[in-house]
């Protein structure tokens, strides 16, 4: 609901107390440290490049072991043995330096093979006058012209496949042109035991690597076991301790820890720091902010924060954007089939499970709710599943009935809802804006720049309403009139001369353009509703092709599940997109001035590391 | 031979051709530019997932238009043209979306390869990233809607 503000925090202790008050600090949890900077304090700069080396190792390790581990025991809230992670990739490592070693090996014997039953050394030593050559032949060579290289010469074919020739020569004199002609590639070797031998040889050493390497398997698979000692959160945590202690101003007794506590809990935290000196101040310009919302609107805080935080001006505008952003989402994937899912999914991760992401999770939760119920509306359960099933396999047709329109009948009322939804947005945009520019007492710029628009839009709204009750249309000429000369009238009132000011004015009215872009851009509201639903058609039409008959009910189970999970995907993920956008592009554009900075307590992973708990 | 249901479906076609080209072509930029920051940072892989699917979406819309105008001229459902005069109709209905599809898409696949160096540099800034590319989506959902409602409206 609301904005927390901050207040500044110093506290002034004696050197001795600076653990216990670290430790208080982070269980609290509720102090952002901030770097203490008065004249002739000292800092110590203690480097956390170890424990992010460790981190490292830690995250290999998991990665590694999960290979070996069936069973992923939960590591968020383990303990974190260095060692561990440190055996483990060491182990990985010696593992994988033996394979690299089979495989060698192997590529060697394939060597070898072709060879295998030629029955003297390959590296025979050649006497003064024999000489011996072993190698390959294109397959083009006859037998006869390898019987013929020399009249002094005797060729015993090894092996023979479609493309080579093995053989091994044996002869006097100098052959080598003649072999060079017929495309003879030498395979020399000074090996002194037959193929086989050496073959046989080498297989032993790749079993014996083999015993070896299933060694360190076993070895890796019962270190995988204490998977949940591999938990990178108590290293965070000293990551984080270690950041906060270069933080500290210090002098030769006494430490000064700087930093901002949300309002609301300042005296909590003041009561909690025994043995110290508190002092809590008025915040500066800088001060960061967190928001404050319930279980509405808080899974929507972390759109707001990754647009920006607000800035002092601004209010809270979850609890509004909320409402907005589940709404759209819904129309944008309208299908109550897809809507329950999320809901059962989403609800049991983030209310029951409570997931690491469970912000995320809850968001999904009311998106899911909102997209049952414009599923309904539309008449779409997976798309036209119903009358798709009843009319294949039951013969006669019964249809889902919207409970409201259906989309791909009448397109035209369900744009000009969507444009009308864009409408109201808009003005409660520029309504908001009018709201904060009168908190900030800037009269005049709430009513000139801010009021004469949103008379100029309303005026238009109730003309076209006007099209239903007569009377309403000299109504919203008035008042768009109205709005039409304050614009004129004001917007160049910075300008001396009277000319200028009024062309200023005429010229203002152009920004008329951008409100109607704005607003036409909620069409695709409309637009991705269809897309969802049309899609999913497409998807049971395929899938009843096969007809009344077992091999159809199969064709179309099997296509019903891989079709709606892609089709899920994508259209979720063009809701969250779009959603999104209209919330930062056309909503927050008009109001919402951002800029803060976000409230990051010390003591972040306290309360996730289970050596607390 | 009716050249009228030829032209209808020549229309489907370059609906879903055109589009699908558009994305084919869009996502593929995004996933080479996305594949080089996997190589160095694989845990990036579900934030690049988004930009690499976004320009998707154009070869989708093609896909429904396609299927409409099938749905219509008698080969899913509805009657066959009843001449040149009808299906050229239904051609033009099909026009804005391959025209607007393509493009779209493929323009929307560069924005897409430079948000994946925004996710590459700054990580936490990727739903800036993704905004910029649903700026250029607009045009295809616009392109969507105009073919969307001629091909409803021509049969009544």
């Amino acid at each position: 609901m609301s904005i927390v503000r901050m207040k500044k925090i110093s506290v002034i202790a004696l050197s001795s107390d600076c653990e216990k008050l670290l430790d208080t600090l982070e269980s609290l949890g509720a102090v952002q440290i901030n770097s203490c900077e008065f004249d002739g304090v000292q800092h110590t700069n203690l480097s956390p490049a170890a424990v992010e080396t460790q981190i490292d190792a830690a995250k290999k390790a998991a990665e590694i072991i999960k290979k070996f581990s069936k069973d992923r025991k939960n590591i968020e809230g383990g303990r974190s043995s260095p060692e561990l992670a440190d055996e483990i990739l060491e182990t990985f490592s010696k593992k994988q330096r033996i394979t690299d070693e089979i495989g060698k090996i192997k590529l060697n014997v394939s060597a070898f093979r072709n060879y295998e039953s030629l029955d003297v050394p390959m590296g025979l030593k050649k006497s003064e006058r024999v000489k011996f050559k072993t190698g390959v032949f294109p397959a083009s060579v006859t037998e006869e012209e390898l019987r013929e290289i020399s009249p002094l010469s005797y060729t015993e074919i090894i092996k023979k496949t479609q493309s080579k020739t093995y053989v091994w020569i044996m002869y006097m004199g100098d052959i080598t042109g003649k072999l060079l002609d017929l495309g003879f590639i030498e395979e020399k070797s000074d090996l002194t035991k037959t193929c086989k031998e050496r073959i046989s040889e080498l297989n032993g050493k790749i079993r014996e690597l083999e015993n070896q390497a299933s060694e360190l398997d076993e070895k890796l698979k019962s270190l995988a076991k204490r998977s949940d000692e591999l938990s990178v959160i108590p290293l965070l945590r000293k990551t984080e301790r270690i950041e906060a202690e270069n933080k500290i101003g210090r002098t030769e007794k006494t430490v000064i820890i700087d930093g901002y506590v949300p309002e609301n809990i300042a005296e909590t935290v003041r009561g909690e720091l025994t043995g110290a000196y508190v002092e809590l101040s008025e915040p500066d310009d800088d001060a960061p902010v967190t928001f404050k919302n319930g279980v509405f609107a808080s899974p929507v805080e972390d759109i707001t924060a990754t647009y920006s935080m607000p800035s002092k001006n601004d209010i809270d505008p979850n609890s509004i954007m909320a409402f907005f952003y589940y709404l759209f989402f819904g129309m944008m994937f309208s299908d109550a089939g897809y809507g329950l899912l999320m809901v059962i999914v989403c609800g049991y991760l983030g209310f029951i499970k409570k997931a690491k992401n469970m912000k995320l999770m809850r968001m999904f939760f009311f998106c899911g709710i909102s997209t049952t119920f414009w599923g309904v509306m539309y008449g779409s359960f997976f798309g036209n599943a119903v009358t798709s099933v009843t009319e294949t396999f039951f013969g006669n047709a019964v249809a889902l009935k919207p409970l409201w329109i259906d989309p791909t009948g009448e397109p035209l009322t369900l744009l000009i809802f969507s444009i009308a939804l864009g409408f109201i947005q808009i003005t409660v945009g520029l309504c908001i804006k009018f709201y904060m520019l009168i908190r900030q007492r800037k009269i005049a710029e709430a009513f000139f720049d801010t009021g004469t628009w949103i008379l100029v839009l309303l005026g238009i709204a109730v003309y076209i309403l006007g099209m239903f009750a007569k009377p309403l249309s000299s109504v919203g000429i008035a008042m768009a009139g109205v709005g039409v000369a304050g614009l004129i009238l004001t917007q160049g009132r910075d300008k001396k001369n009277i000319i200028v000011r009024l062309f200023s004015g005429v010229i203002s009215l152009y920004d008329i353009t951008s409100y109607v872009s704005d607003i036409l851009s909620y069409s695709r509201l409309m637009a991705l509703g269809l897309s969802t639903g049309v899609i999913a058609q497409v998807i049971n039409i395929l899938g009843s092709l096969g007809g009344k008959s077992v091999v159809g009910v199969i064709m179309f189970a099997l296509i019903f599940v891989v079709g709606h999970a892609m089709n899920f995907a994508i259209n979720m993920l063009g809701a969250y997109v779009h959603t999104n956008r209209l919330q930062y592009v056309e909503f927050y554009s008009k109001f919402y001035e951002g800029g803060g900075k976000k409230f990051v307590p010390f003591g972040k992973y306290y309360k996730m590391s289970s050596e607390n708990n | 031979m009716n050249y009228g249901l030829f032209i209808a479906m020549l229309g489907a076609a370059i609906a879903v051709g055109a589009a699908g080209v558009g994305s084919a072509k869009g996502v593929g930029m995004a996933s080479e530019a996305a594949a080089g920051v996997i190589t160095e940072e694989p845990e990036k892989f579900g934030k690049l997932l988004v930009l690499q699917l976004l320009p998707g979406t154009q070869g989708l819309y093609g896909l429904i238009i396609g299927v409409m105008v099938l749905l219509n001229i008698g080969i899913l459902g509805g009657d066959a043209p009843s001449g040149i005069q009808e299906g050229l109709t239904y051609f033009a209905a099909c026009l804005p979306m391959a025209i607007g599809g393509f493009f779209s898409a493929v323009s929307q696949g560069r924005v897409c390869v430079t948000g994946v160096h925004i996710v590459a540099k700054r990580p936490d800034e990727s739903s800036k990233a993704i905004v910029s590319a649903s700026l250029v989506e607009l045009y295809a959902l616009l392109a969507f809607i105009v073919s969307f409602l001629m091909v409803i409206n021509i049969g009544a």
